[in-house]
């Protein structure tokens, strides 16, 4: 009898097997968490925000597109005639065309930091924290989707514009806004941001958006606009807010040591070993050799135009800038062929893509120098302006270290008129900052892009004043249209 | 029967006490007994040994000696059952005879066998599906590792090619064409009872299979139902049979070579054409003197360094047999091959255990039980990189040594844009670790009650788990490793799958109405862990994966557990009217943990039917016909192989810098999609069985349409989304197709000759793919990700999407009076103006063929005459197109690399050459194009063997098969790569026939012996 039974007994366990079995087919992911999960407390808030920054490292934005679409696609950068990337020898002439990956990824990199920053300002409202943090995170989401739209209409122009994210396949083909419509939330978010964010932070906390890094980007923003009314005082804001000041050694500032330092507005944050950056890789050309034991070289996707070099003033900062010289990695000698980039030789790294250096957004510099032409676009030279500006000539002849040069080494300016004022503050802008990612901007807002470039023997036209949208884009999104 | 036995019924009451009271019986019936002797032999008389001869309804019996002789106590109403492995089972009465004389008939495929379906067994003359049966002993003939290669060429409308050729390198099957472009396309297993989508790899030895069912149509696959779109395989493993126990050892030993090598220029060579490069296009100077070139002879043989001849063994040893109530098999096997490529190699030890046990005449438990270890040796290749050793060992200059002074294996000599970026392949083989190990546990208990005369309850609990690691460590000294001082990754992967099946199958036949009912729960659920470690910066060498605490630079560990459930009802009838019409219905609804929310269960239905006109007058008056069925079926079923949590709106982790210290962020990544579901596949079926003159020929022919509609596919969306692409249910994909296979016993008795066939036409083609008309498949890295294939509407999968060849630019003249490609230098490719435009550029890609097979076929022969077996297999495909990477590369003018030897045919002024370009050429020589779309069609000569029985009369030893084998030893194809056979893209359905870095295939030779005692 008991062979009868049996057969029942296992058919009862098999049934409470299935007891659950809504339950059963729920998917309970154990490795990732979904929007249902996440946004429930103040440590999944301060999260969200720590995912806003990643994006600011790819390779299609500060990690690498920022240098070739703005300085070798201006007259800062070239190269080699070996290479063989189409597209960037294509940026290098100004051939744009719309199946250049570059402008693909750019594109790419920078709305997907849009629609991460539209998820966090979405969702954070509904997070129970504290108000204060709360509202310091949104500023921070709200700076970074500001700089990732400035970064987008002053690359294509018209785009479309996305302020809340995607969650459905609804919205996803949007037509282009006008650019005038994508500055206004650029404007807005920088104006909520500058007074939800604080000037600093623990050094815990160090590479967050700032107070600083809001008013820095507000001004560049009026600026560009040639809004010179609200961009001086803007700046200003920030110079009399003495949270900043140059690094009397330009040295200083590429000094893995000194990242996050006095003078460092914003600031992509790597570390060596962590989260290594590529950029002495990058800036070193082929032949080489890297700051690293055996013979790893350079991968030399830069080289500095030669033209650059030339023109450049002699000076501390030149010397700290580039080199006329380098060390052959596979004849262990110094040859001098072409000059080559030093700024981000960081003698710290631990492996060819490991470097510890930080990519610079804004800084400082960059902020005496706005301020000296907003003053002057506004009323001519002023004393301010004078002094802006020469602050950072002064800076450039290392006054105030052991490697400080006479004055008659790399004056200070006076007594110019206006528009050899404006020269002055755009020379030293390319000088200043070069190979930082500023120059096509710098000359796209001043509208000199076509006569600096034709000037350098570069073949630029109305159409090289904005990038072509993605053809990929093009295709996937009927809605579309192209620049001209 | 006793008459009185006979006449108190069948009833279980009644069979109880006569079990008692048959020991009541037995004194008396002794002296009745009498002593039989007699001999088994086969159709050609040879004696057959190990033949158990068992009285029937008794556990008394004895088995045939070495002479096939045997001798037994019986009494003459006794029916004696004659059974042996492969010969059909007889039953003998002895009568008043003292001797007899028994012939077995070889076990053909007669009209009473039985083969395996979904969730039970059916006679193969009641099948109204499309089902392939492969017997164990065609698995075996060939030396390979898994299944699936075992496969290749035997059934109809089953492709198998090997992704890989490396040593345990994976196989790829398809089973009547490629249904899906963003899901798997391989065909679900069910081991013994037991179902497995990905993974099976190699974990089954060949040598353990007893059987192979194809299920092809949706009648026989739509049990299995959101998994069955891709066909199912069936395999079923040797069970013990009552008897005394078989011990049977085998074992091969054997050596492989690579079928052929590609010519490439010699260091003279080389040098000659770089200093004509650098001269004659490139205004520089020459980089060797004459005088230097004069003394440089042949240099390097890449290929000969690389390249050795590998053993290849195995050993198997079974031990199988049982009593009445309890029978079991029990095999043990180690599998050894070394690679053809220095440091590549794969072992393999597996373990069986299948066990059934009848407790009473209602209940058997059996279960079955592999365990499976092994460790695989691999080297890079079969993708596009630098450190592939197949790259490296064609690109490598001939002018680079084999060692340096210093004993070390150098890199590339030749920089030229660039540092020596091409490590030594031997550097790459040989000081590189790169070890995978594995251990697989897949177990199966099964419990079958019958519950009233033709119900019975069969219930199986299973599990498979599996447990791999592999360790890869790249030495400090080598070129790849030095930058980071050293870089270890260890990777460890867990699985645990468990099963609960549980189905009522009834049986019941009313007059000329014969119905078989089946009905099942079933439950699935797996959950995989995976936990990866890596570190750079070691000290020295010496320790590598094993002290990964060693390193100054860890990196961050990752982890990911994956899990997916699958519950299931399911239900099939079958109905027999008279044994002439058969109908078929099944259903299974799938309920499964990778939909989405609003779509978590799939219902399957599938119906058949069959007639057998042989059953007709009409028919049976023309004699020679044996057996003539027509079937028809229509069903569908589903593909669920869209991977874990694909319908959630994921957030994924990443990892930023504050305060210089590591920080973890969150950040969306897939849009959620509650409306996923299975990708439905409707599927029609038209066949015929056909046996003529008692089935010597017999003949099976399908014809076949199956539309696939939802395809999951990651759709590219616009970026502006925030998101690339997300994964939806759209469009379609159609197959159809005739398949055709051939069994033929040519010859009988003492000399016979077997022959059998398949060939299989499909015909693939993209309907819809919602909205769109084409999608870019396979970035090969060498061009502005330039594609390689392309799906299109209207067109196959797998086709090749590149530029037209048009030959070599002449002189500057011709360039500018045509104008389309006014940059190009004389001398270099000349690609169509396909649009017209007046310039070339990528508007005038074109689609250059598809890696879709007009057809494929296979036939073997097998003779045996007086101890000799010969057994021939070929193995082809026609009208498939190859896209030669490796050949592009090596004939574009590089003179930094190593070239083919048609460079040595190069053009060098006007009239020089139409084929090849001058040298240096480079530049836009890189993109796909028409000139390396080849054809790939091959004929092969998978396997031959001869074989001989040595003649024995020894007591202990029962037979001696001694045979000789060679795989792959002929192939015909125009192809000019390593092989035919060649699939570097993996499994992937969009992008075929892809020839990059391919390790190359092996032909082998074998000696081989099989002891039976």
């Amino acid at each position: 009898m008991t062979l009868t039974i049996k057969p029942v007994v296992l058919m009862g366990l098999a049934a409470l097997l299935l007891v659950s079995c809504s339950d059963f087919l729920e998917e309970q992911p154990q490795s990732f968490q979904t929007a249902e999960s996440f946004y429930k407390t103040a440590a999944d808030a301060t999260a969200a925000v720590n995912g806003l920054y990643v994006g600011l490292r790819d390779a299609g934005y500060y990690g690498q597109r920022v240098w070739e679409l703005s300085d070798i696609n201006a007259d800062q950068g070239r190269l080699l005639s070996t290479n063989g990337d189409n597209d960037l020898r294509e940026l290098d002439n100004l051939v744009y065309s719309p199946t250049n990956t570059r402008f693909l990824a750019w594109w790419t990199a920078i709305y997907t930091n849009v629609n991460r920053t539209n998820s966090a300002i979405a969702n954070l409202p509904r997070v129970p924290m504290d108000a204060a943090l709360k509202a310091r995170l949104l500023g921070e989401a709200k700076f970074l989707r500001a700089l990732a739209y400035f970064d987008l209409v002053r690359a294509y122009g018209d785009v479309p514009l996305y302020d809340q994210p995607t969650t459905d396949l609804t919205q996803i083909s949007k037509a282009r806004d006008k650019a005038e419509t994508v500055y206004q939330l650029i404007i807005n978010d920088l104006k909520e941001a500058e007074t939800a964010l604080p000037w600093s932070y623990t050094a815990a906390d160090a590479g967050r958006a700032t107070r600083g890094a809001a008013k820095t980007l507000l001004a560049k923003v009026y600026l560009t606009r040639r809004d010179w009314a609200n961009a001086a005082p803007k700046a200003k804001e920030v110079i009399d807010s003495k949270t900043y000041s140059l690094f009397p050694d330009y040295a200083d500032l590429f000094r893995p040591v000194n990242k996050n330092g006095r003078e460092q507005i914003f600031s992509v944050q790597y570390k060596v070993n962590e989260a290594g950056s590529t950029y002495t890789a990058h800036f070193t050309p082929l032949y080489v050799k890297l700051p690293l034991p055996g013979t790893v070289a350079g991968i030399g996707t830069f080289e500095v135009e030669p033209a650059f070099y030339r023109a450049m003033p002699n000076n501390y900062r030149k010397t700290v800038s580039m080199d006329s010289t380098y060390l052959d990695y596979r004849t262990n000698r110094t040859v001098g062929f072409y000059p080559v980039a030093r700024k981000y030789l960081d003698p710290t790294m631990a492996g060819q893509f490991n470097s510890d250096l930080n990519w610079m957004v804004l800084r400082y510099a960059d902020v005496l120098l706005m301020y000296a032409e907003a003053l002057n676009e506004q009323s001519g030279p002023t004393a301010d302006a004078y002094e802006a500006i020469n602050q950072v000539r002064r800076r450039a002849r290392a006054v105030g270290t052991p490697n400080a040069q006479p004055a008659a080494q790399y004056p200070d300016l006076q007594n110019l008129s206006q528009t050899a004022f404006r020269q002055a503050v755009e020379d030293e802008r390319n000088w200043e900052l070069c190979f930082e990612g500023h120059r096509r901007w710098d000359l796209l807002r001043t509208n000199r892009f076509i006569d600096v470039m034709k000037a350098s023997g570069k073949n630029a036209t109305a159409a090289s004043l904005l990038f072509p949208l993605p053809q990929n884009e093009l295709l996937k999104n009927p809605n579309l249209t192209q620049n001209p | 029967m006793n008459p009185i036995l006979y006449l108190l019924g069948n009833s279980p009451r009644v069979r109880r006490w006569l079990c008692g009271s048959l020991f009541l019986l037995v004194p008396f019936q002794t002296w009745a007994q009498a002593s039989v002797t007699g001999v088994v032999t086969s159709e050609d008389n040879r004696p057959l040994p190990g033949v158990s001869i068992v009285i029937k309804g008794t556990t008394k019996g004895t088995t045939s000696d070495a002479n096939g002789k045997f001798a037994l106590s019986v009494a003459p109403d006794d029916v004696l059952t004659v059974s042996s492995v492969g010969y059909q089972t007889q039953d003998v009465t002895v009568g008043n005879r003292t001797s007899l004389d028994i012939k077995l008939l070889a076990d053909s495929r007669d009209l009473s066998e039985v083969v395996v379906v979904g969730y039970g067994t059916q006679r193969r003359s009641d099948l109204t599906g499309a089902i392939a049966s492969v017997a164990g002993k065609e698995i075996q003939q060939r030396a390979v590792v898994s299944v699936g290669q075992a496969l290749q060429g035997r059934a109809p409308g089953v492709q198998v090619t090997q992704t890989s050729a490396a040593p345990g390198g994976n196989v790829s099957v398809r089973i009547r064409g490629g249904n899906s472009i963003g899901a798997g396309n391989e065909p679900l297993y069910v081991i013994d009872g037991f179902p497995l989508y990905n993974g099976l790899g190699n974990a089954i030895n060949p040598n353990d299979v007893e059987s192979i069912e194809v299920l092809k149509d949706a009648s026989a696959t739509a049990i299995y139902g959101s998994r069955a779109s891709n066909g199912v395989v069936i395999v079923t493993t040797r069970r013990g049979k009552s008897g005394k126990p078989t011990i049977e050892f085998d074992t091969y030993s054997g050596s492989q070579q690579v079928i052929r090598t590609i010519p490439l220029l010699n260091a003279k060579q080389q040098a000659e054409m770089r200093n004509e490069a650098l001269v004659k296009y490139r205004n520089q100077a020459p980089s060797f003197t004459q005088a230097q070139i004069d003394a440089m002879g042949e240099g390097t043989d890449w290929q000969n360094e690389v390249f050795r001849n590998a053993p290849i063994q195995n050993y198997q040893l079974s031990i199988a047999g049982g009593t009445d109530k309890v029978r079991y098999a029990v095999t043990g096997g180690h599998f050894d091959q070394q690679g053809i490529v220095v440091g590549s190699g794969y072992q393999r030890q597996t373990f069986r255990l299948n066990l059934d046990a009848d407790l009473s005449n209602r209940l058997r438990l059996g279960a079955s039980l592999t365990l499976t270890r092994s460790q695989n040796k691999g080297v890079a290749s079969d993708n596009f990189q630098n450190n592939s050793v197949i790259y490296n060992t064609l690109f490598m200059s001939p002018l680079t040594p084999v060692r340096d002074s210093l004993g070390n294996y150098p890199d590339n000599v030749l920089p030229y844009f660039s540092p020596a970026n091409l490590e030594n392949p031997l550097s790459l083989a040989l000081n590189r670790t790169n070890i995978s190990r594995g251990l697989r546990v897949l177990g199966l208990v099964y419990g079958e009650y019958q519950l009233a005369e033709g119900l019975r309850l069969r219930i199986s609990a299973g599990v498979n788990t599996t447990s791999d690691k592999s360790d890869r460590y790249v030495p400090s000294f080598t070129l790849s490793g030095r930058s980071d001082g050293g870089q270890a990754f260890i990777d460890n992967v867990q699985t645990f799958n468990w099963l609960n099946e549980n189905t009522l199958t009834y049986e019941k036949t009313l007059g000329r109405h014969a119905f078989t009912g089946l009905a099942g729960i079933t439950v699935q659920r797996e959950r995989s862990d995976l936990n990866s470690l890596s570190a750079f910066g070691f000290p020295n060498d010496a320790l590598g994966t094993g002290n990964v605490g060693a390193a100054s630079n860890p990196r961050p560990p990752f982890s990911n557990v994956s899990e997916w459930a699958l519950l299931s009802y399911l239900g099939r009838v079958n109905y027999g009217f008279a044994n002439k019409l058969l109908v078929t219905l099944s259903a299974r609804a799938d309920g499964s943990s990778r939909f989405g929310a609003n779509n978590k269960w799939g219902f399957f239905p599938s119906g058949a039917v069959a007639y057998k006109l042989t059953e007709e007058p009409f028919l049976k008056r023309i004699a020679f016909v044996s057996e003539l069925k027509v079937r028809a079926s229509y069903g569908l079923t589903g593909n669920a192989e869209i991977g874990q949590y694909r319908s959630l709106d994921q957030l994924g982790t990443v990892r930023y810098v504050f305060g210089n210290s590591a920080v973890t962020g969150f950040v969306p990544v897939t849009i959620a999609n509650p409306d996923l579901r299975w990708e439905r596949t409707a599927q029609f079926d038209a066949g015929l069985d056909l046996g003529v003159w008692q089935n010597r020929i017999q003949v099976t022919a399908d014809y076949y349409v199956k539309t696939t509609n939802d395809l999951l596919q990651n759709v590219a969306i616009p970026v502006q989304s925030g998101f690339g692409s997300t994964l939806i249910n759209l469009g379609k994909v159609e197959n159809r197709g005739f398949e055709l296979g051939l069994t033929s016993r040519n010859v009988t008795g003492k000399f016979t000759w077997t022959t059998t066939a398949n060939i299989a036409f499909n015909r693939n083609r993209v309907l819809d793919l919602g909205g769109v008309t084409e999608i870019f498949q396979g970035t090969n890295g060498l061009v502005r990700n330039t594609p390689s294939s392309i799906v299109r509407v209207g067109q196959p999968l797998g086709s090749f999407y590149g530029a037209v060849f048009e030959g070599i630019w002449q002189s500057t003249d011709e360039i500018a009076r045509v104008g389309t490609m006014k940059t190009n230098a004389p001398g270099t490719r000349r690609f169509a103006d396909l649009n017209g435009d007046g310039t070339f550029d990528g508007k005038d890609y074109t689609i250059l063929g598809s890696g879709q097979p007009n057809f494929i076929y296979g036939f073997s022969n097998e003779i045996t005459f007086a101890g000799f077996d010969l057994n021939v297999f070929f193995q082809g495909s026609q009208g498939n197109k190859i896209l030669n990477l490796n050949l592009l590369e090596l004939e574009r003018g590089n003179i930094a690399y190593n070239q083919s030897v048609r460079m040595l045919d190069r053009w060098n002024g006007p009239g020089t050459s139409n084929e090849i370009p001058h040298a240096g050429a480079l530049g836009n020589q890189n993109l796909v194009h028409s000139q390396y779309v080849e054809d790939g069609s091959y004929l092969r000569l998978a396997t031959a063997s001869l074989g001989y029985n040595l003649p024995l009369t020894l007591k202990w030893l029962q037979s001696a098969r001694l045979y000789v084998a060679g795989d792959n030893l002929l192939t015909v194809t125009k192809y000019r790569g390593y092989d035919p056979e060649v699939n570097s893209s993996g499994s992937s359905n969009t992008v075929l026939g892809i020839d990059q870095n391919a390790y190359p295939r092996a032909k082998s030779y074998r000696l081989g012996l099989t002891l039976r005692f």
